[in-house]
């Protein structure tokens, strides 16, 4: 019995570990909101009276919900055209539609503010065009939000979609056919109701990441507020209390959005594999489509386009032309030979790396604990262990990236050891933390997915020709887990090394981060710098996602 | 009656394989022809080019008529029933079955003529006041009965069914057989339906047209089949048989044996290597030595009721299986094996690698 007490154990010190870092700073949070240690309702009143508030709350729901019907309409569409249609040039673009998904919200941002912002090529050309004296519009607010968010999140109702469509059952689609109905009426009341599960999935999932996007509303927003531009700016003019409450809030809808997403998820998706609905081959919109679709590919890299043309451009150099006038290399040079510039490369590399290999042990032990303790049918405490964990993994991922700056901020301000608080704010240590409860999920959810598809009957296969646990993890579990696992490592590297929303809670001077860079460098107006450092975090995630991301 | 559907030489190929050689078939009106043939045979694409969802390489498809090989599925007006019968999981048993009456607008039906048809159509299926089941609360032989109720309602010029019974338990296949039988018979509708069972392409279907490799060796009625069988992949594939290398000499010429009465499944030069394809009930058991006799060991006996099947090893032929009375023989036992009297004339085809 002893192998199974050695569980017991792991478990339970991965439950206090996990619930240390992901769960306590939100329970203190929550605790602050009140006024602790003398409980009030005061801050919770405060934040009540105030209209700016439910401003920003409101404009967090209505963005969160124009932006699934925009992604919804973009991405539902693009996904039947690469699943059902059959022109030249398929899969390659069917690979780079996805691939807004896997870039930093805040490289997108900058992106889309070279492109179409008051001086971005966009913007000039029209204006040269139309010999307008002033740029023809500004991109800012609400609908600037919105074009940002829905050039990022289609991704999910395409990539969701797309899944969905190739697992449906042909034959139900061939028996509408064989009934009589038509392309449109097959679409409507077949095949959509067939995939309500696979949508309102990716309408949650789009949902959830508009509340907790903090890159577009941050840049563009201006004075028009949501949630999370709301939560730091309140703790940058140091009302804290109101920034905790403000916290809980947003913490709120986001646990409401994942116990619905959880629901859907536990629904069971009619419709599985039989015969897959064979391409259609379009004979004669097939140039017209193929044409179509690399157009598309144009639109969507476009804005990474401009990114790149700006990272040449030397500073003071571009006036009132059209197209810049002078190209170098000066800006990337400057990224590499100046140490101050530098700085924020190496420190966005190693807090990345360190917070990806921390999630990724915690992440397979909690997983593996978890499934482990199920299996072995340890009784109802084996299973709410094993529950605490799953949950514990999942958090992270359902609450905004805010909401956990601003939790971590608030736990580890203070030195009570006592109570498990240390100082770790202002330290190196406090934003690998805040990386590693980012990535917990990508990585624990990549574990759990791996194991569960793993049958126990090989791991006692090899104990039953006398490997111990050690070995059997080294050469029969591991090697099943490896695509699963460098898929959810480079996911988490990817969105720690991208990072602004956690960074900007949490970073200083010396620890900062390639995105904050970013930032400094616009203010300063160093433009091209500010491109070099985008076009750098762009290459390094589009080369993670697409060496082994994709599996995830 | 003259032929109300006519397959006229299709052709299918998907990629390097062959799945139809110039299938050609005619249905009368109201008559039910089963496509039997082992998994691969191209029974499938047969039905599927049938129906529309394949695009023949060449030939055509002609219903009364009409030629529809270029009419997509949705505008030919045959039903079919699909072999996990794809009921629409979102919708009930009512709503499935009316979906192909208003599949179409300006089918100029009311709401209370749809509800009329669907409950006349699940009435036929025996499902009357099925109306509002959800389709997963059913079971498989409703299910079934579902499919082929949506599959009728908009009184379709054809009937496609594809493995219609192959979900169901074997206790309930017999049974829903019969029914299904029954009411394609009362409506009267030309039907065409895949199958790999011969029990149920014999019991359903009036003829049946048996493919191999994407070719239709035959097609008749079970008794042509049968009795009759022009390939040697017929001869072999319905019914039980042994396969015996022979010498084709106005009779087959057994290897270091006698002459048995046969007769040629196909031209056959004198002389030349056979195969000569024999039933079981075309042997039986003599105890006096006869010149015609094989000498043998009974292998195997497989107890049947009124008769039992024994596999004879002989020396001179090899195996052999012959149905004779359950207490003719015991296995071990050393036996006589003869032609039977009045049983099915063994076939000789040509022996498959000669030409």
């Amino acid at each position: 019995m002893r192998p199974r007490r050695g569980l017991a154990l792991l478990a339970g010190g991965l439950v206090l570990l996990l619930f240390w870092l992901v769960g306590y700073p939100l329970v203190l949070t929550f605790l602050e909101a009140l006024g602790a240690p003398r409980f009030t309702l005061a801050h919770f009143a405060e934040f009540a009276r105030r209209p700016a508030e439910w401003q920003a709350l409101w404009a967090s729901l209505w963005i969160s919900l124009v932006t699934v019907v925009l992604s919804a309409a973009i991405g539902v569409p693009l996904a039947f055209l690469f699943e059902r249609a059959e022109f030249p040039g398929r899969r390659a673009l069917g690979v780079l539609v996805a691939l807004p998904v896997a870039l930093p919200p805040l490289v997108g941002v900058i992106a889309f503010l070279f492109l179409y912002g008051e001086s971005g090529f966009a913007s000039r050309a029209v204006q040269a065009a139309l010999r307008l004296d002033r740029p023809p519009w500004r991109l800012s607010g609400p609908t600037a939000i919105l074009l940002v968010h829905a050039y990022s999140m289609y991704v999910y109702f395409y990539l969701f979609t797309r899944a969905g469509l190739a697992r449906l059952d042909a034959a139900y689609i061939e028996a509408a056919k064989s009934l009589g109905a038509g392309r449109a009426r097959t679409a409507i009341s077949v095949t959509l109701p067939l995939l309500s599960p696979v949508l309102s999935g990716a309408a949650l999932l789009t949902f959830m990441t508009s509340l907790a996007s903090f890159s577009a509303p941050y840049v563009f927003g201006g004075s028009f507020r949501v949630m999370t531009t709301q939560i730091v700016a309140s703790k940058l003019n140091g009302d804290i209390e109101l920034a905790m409450v403000e916290t809980v809030a947003l913490a709120a809808v986001g646990f409401a959005g994942l116990y619905l997403l959880r629901r859907t998820e536990a629904r069971s998706v009619v419709g599985t594999v039989r015969g897959v609905a064979p391409r259609r081959a379009l004979a004669g919109g097939r140039f017209a489509v193929a044409v179509a679709g690399w157009l598309l590919a144009a639109l969507l890299l476009l804005p990474h386009a401009s990114l790149l043309l700006l990272s040449f451009v030397p500073r003071n150099t571009w006036t009132t032309e059209a197209l810049p006038p002078v190209l170098d290399l000066g800006n990337y040079a400057s990224l590499f030979a100046q140490p101050e510039r530098l700085r924020p490369i190496v420190n966005s590399l190693w807090m990345a790396a360190a917070a990806t290999a921390a999630a990724l042990l915690l992440g397979f032990l909690a997983a593996y604990a978890a499934i482990r303790s199920r299996s072995h049918r340890s009784g109802a405490k084996g299973g709410a262990t094993a529950s605490a964990l799953e949950w514990l993994i999942a958090a992270p991922w359902a609450l905004p990236g805010t909401v956990f700056a601003v939790a971590l901020a608030a736990a580890f301000s203070v030195d009570r050891p006592a109570v498990a608080r240390f100082v770790l704010v202002g330290t190196a240590a406090i934003l690998p933390l805040g990386y590693l409860v980012r990535s917990l999920p990508l990585t624990g959810r990549a574990s759990f997915a791996g194991l569960r598809q793993l049958d126990p009957a090989l791991e006692e296969a090899a104990a039953s020709l006398g490997a111990r646990a050690g070995r059997r993890l080294t050469r029969v579990v591991l090697p099943h887990l490896k695509p699963a696992l460098l898929a959810g490592a480079s996911l988490a590297f990817l969105s720690s090394l991208g990072d602004f929303v956690v960074s900007i809670v949490l970073y200083t001077y010396s620890t900062r981060p390639i995105s904050i860079e970013i930032l400094s460098a616009l203010r300063l107006q160093e433009i091209g710098v500010a491109a070099a450092y985008g076009v750098l975090l762009t290459a390094l995630s589009a080369a993670a996602f697409l060496t082994w991301g994709r599996r995830a | 009656m003259s032929e109300f559907l006519r397959l006229e030489a299709l052709e299918k190929r998907f990629g390097a394989n062959v799945a139809a050689r110039s299938v050609s078939l005619t249905a009368r009106a109201g008559e039910i022809v089963a496509l039997l043939g082992p998994s691969g045979s191209g029974k499938t694409t047969v039905l599927r080019l049938t129906a529309g969802f394949e695009t023949p390489d060449s030939g055509r498809v002609v219903v009364e008529g009409e030629d529809v090989t270029r009419l997509p599925p949705e505008r030919r007006r045959f039903g079919m029933v699909f072999q996990h019968y794809a009921l629409f999981p979102h919708m009930t048993a009512g709503e499935n079955v009316a979906f192909g009456l208003t599949a179409r607008r300006g089918d100029g039906r009311s709401k209370s003529a749809v509800r009329q048809r669907v409950a006349e159509v699940l009435a036929l299926a025996g499902l009357s006041g099925f109306e509002d089941r959800r389709v997963t609360e059913l079971s498989g032989g409703q299910q079934q009965r579902v499919a082929l109720a949506r599959a009728l309602a908009p009184s379709p010029r054809v009937l496609l069914l594809d493995e219609p019974l192959s979900n169901l338990d074997p206790a309930l296949r017999e049974k829903t057989r019969r029914e299904l039988k029954r009411a394609i018979r009362r409506i009267g509708i030309t039907t065409l339906f895949v199958t790999h069972e011969q029990e149920e392409a014999f019991e359903l279907g009036d003829r049946v047209a048996v493919l191999n490799a994407g070719r239709l060796e035959q097609v008749g009625t079970p008794e042509e089949l049968f009795e009759k069988p022009e390939t040697r992949f017929v001869a072999i594939f319905i019914g039980r048989s042994s396969v015996v290398p022979v010498r084709w000499e106005q009779g087959a010429r057994l290897p270091r044996g006698p002459v048995w009465p046969a007769i040629e499944g196909a031209p056959l030069e004198e002389g030349s290597d056979a195969d000569l394809v024999v039933r079981p009930e075309a042997l039986e058991f003599t105890a006096r030595p006869r010149a015609d006799a094989l000498e043998g060991e009974v292998v195997e006996r497989r107890y049947a009721g009124r008769s039992a099947y024994f596999r004879v090893a002989t020396e001179a032929a090899g195996e052999l299986e012959v149905l004779a009375p359950p207490l003719a023989a015991r296995e071990g036992d050393r036996v006589l094996v003869v032609p039977a009297p009045g049983g099915p004339v063994p076939r000789v085809f040509p022996r498959q690698g000669a030409a």
